[in-house]
């Protein structure tokens, strides 16, 4: 059977979904990124540095044919500045898939919701596919539904921090009550937590850091996608309620006396 | 604006000619009126009427990695060449960069 990650009319044989920040160089970008099998790979918008204008450029190592370029709103702090961003992405070529993130405070990197709902109903009303990196709160993610957003992206803890979902039973709520693909965004550590992630019955996960800054990101790479793999599959397969007591594998029957 | 002065000698020969606050920029051997611009927040000097295609030119700049923005107006690549800039514009050049 095959097993597609929908997301705005569109399939994805991959769940996982990665950034390209904090990585040595392009080279090692590029490599982790084949390796964890990503389809959809995140980047920023910032200004060309002119003074001295690298002629690398991102898009040289990641071909925007071969990967659906997802660009941020990172580091916006008010609704204005995060749909400037966003347009002037879109006018990059690469699509109108954004991942909508309007940041509140610099400490924690937690969103500012009023501003991030403002800003996805101006980005829905022009055509975009808005994709808002929120709170592990369902009623947020119950509101940008409704504004018409193609996902909603809680949270599993701040941004780098590798915590792991710090608020399963808050996931759970937003999971049983969405009606879009529930992608969970942030604080992921390892490979385990992208497997509970994915055995809860989170449609994808997405992460950076804990890959690009892992010891070794290519082989982190590689972890992410079996740990999503392998989430997803047992979710899939359906796990065996937990009991308090011993249920016995072997036969009952035919001990030796 | 298409201020174009050719001068075959120096600047004070300009000056000469438009006195007081005009600017000139050498281009070769071709002196042009200059104008203030600001390129991603930093001031610069350029020659008056220069299109956004030949600023990312003489930049070293790839036009088809980059979005331009002039005066908060996304400008269209396929109007590079024919948007031409003036004193006081503002320019903000951006391209896409790793992030998560």
């Amino acid at each position: 059977m095959e097993d597609f990650l929908q997301l705005a009319g569109a399939n994805y044989r991959s769940r996982l979904i990665v950034g390209t920040g904090k990585y040595r160089d392009f080279q090692e970008t590029k490599q982790a990124i084949e390796i964890s099998g990503a389809e959809i790979v995140t980047v920023a918008v910032r200004r060309v540095n002119i003074t001295d204008p690298n002629k690398e450029n991102l898009l040289d190592y990641l071909d925007p044919k071969k990967y659906t370029i997802l660009p941020n709103t990172a580091g916006c702090y008010k609704a204005d500045d995060a749909v400037r961003t966003c347009r002037l992405a879109r006018e990059a070529g690469v699509g109108k898939m954004v991942k909508l993130e309007v940041i509140g405070d610099d400490r924690t990197l937690f969103p500012d919701i009023p501003a991030t709902l403002e800003a996805a109903r101006i980005l829905v009303k022009e055509g975009f596919i808005v994709l808002p990196y929120i709170n592990d709160d369902p009623i947020t993610a119950r509101k940008l539904e409704e504004i018409g957003c193609a996902a909603v992206m809680p949270l599993a803890a701040p941004i780098g921090s590798g915590l792991g979902i710090r608020n399963p039973y808050n996931i759970r709520i937003i999971l049983e009550h969405a009606t879009v693909p529930v992608i969970v965004d942030a604080g992921v550590g390892t490979a385990s937590d992208a497997a509970i992630a994915m055995e809860m019955g989170c449609h994808g996960v997405l992460m950076n850091t804990a890959i690009a800054s892992a010891k070794d990101p290519i082989l982190m790479a590689e972890a992410m996608r079996l740990g999503v793999e392998a989430g997803r599959k047992a979710y899939l397969a359906g796990r065996i309620p937990k009991k308090l007591y011993a249920a016995a594998s072997s036969p009952l029957d035919g001990i030796l006396n | 604006m298409k201020v174009k002065a050719r001068f075959s000698s120096q600047r004070d020969k300009l000056e000469t000619v438009f006195p007081g606050h005009l600017r000139v920029v050498a281009v070769g051997t071709v002196f042009l009126i200059a104008v203030k611009i600001h390129i991603n927040g930093e001031e610069k000097e350029i020659a008056a009427g220069l299109s956004i295609g030949s600023l990312l030119e003489s930049l070293g700049i790839r036009p088809g990695r980059v979005v331009v923005e002039r005066n908060r107006q996304i400008v269209e690549r396929d109007a590079y060449g024919l948007t031409r800039l003036a004193e006081g514009d503002s320019l903000e050049i951006v391209h896409f960069v790793g992030g998560g």
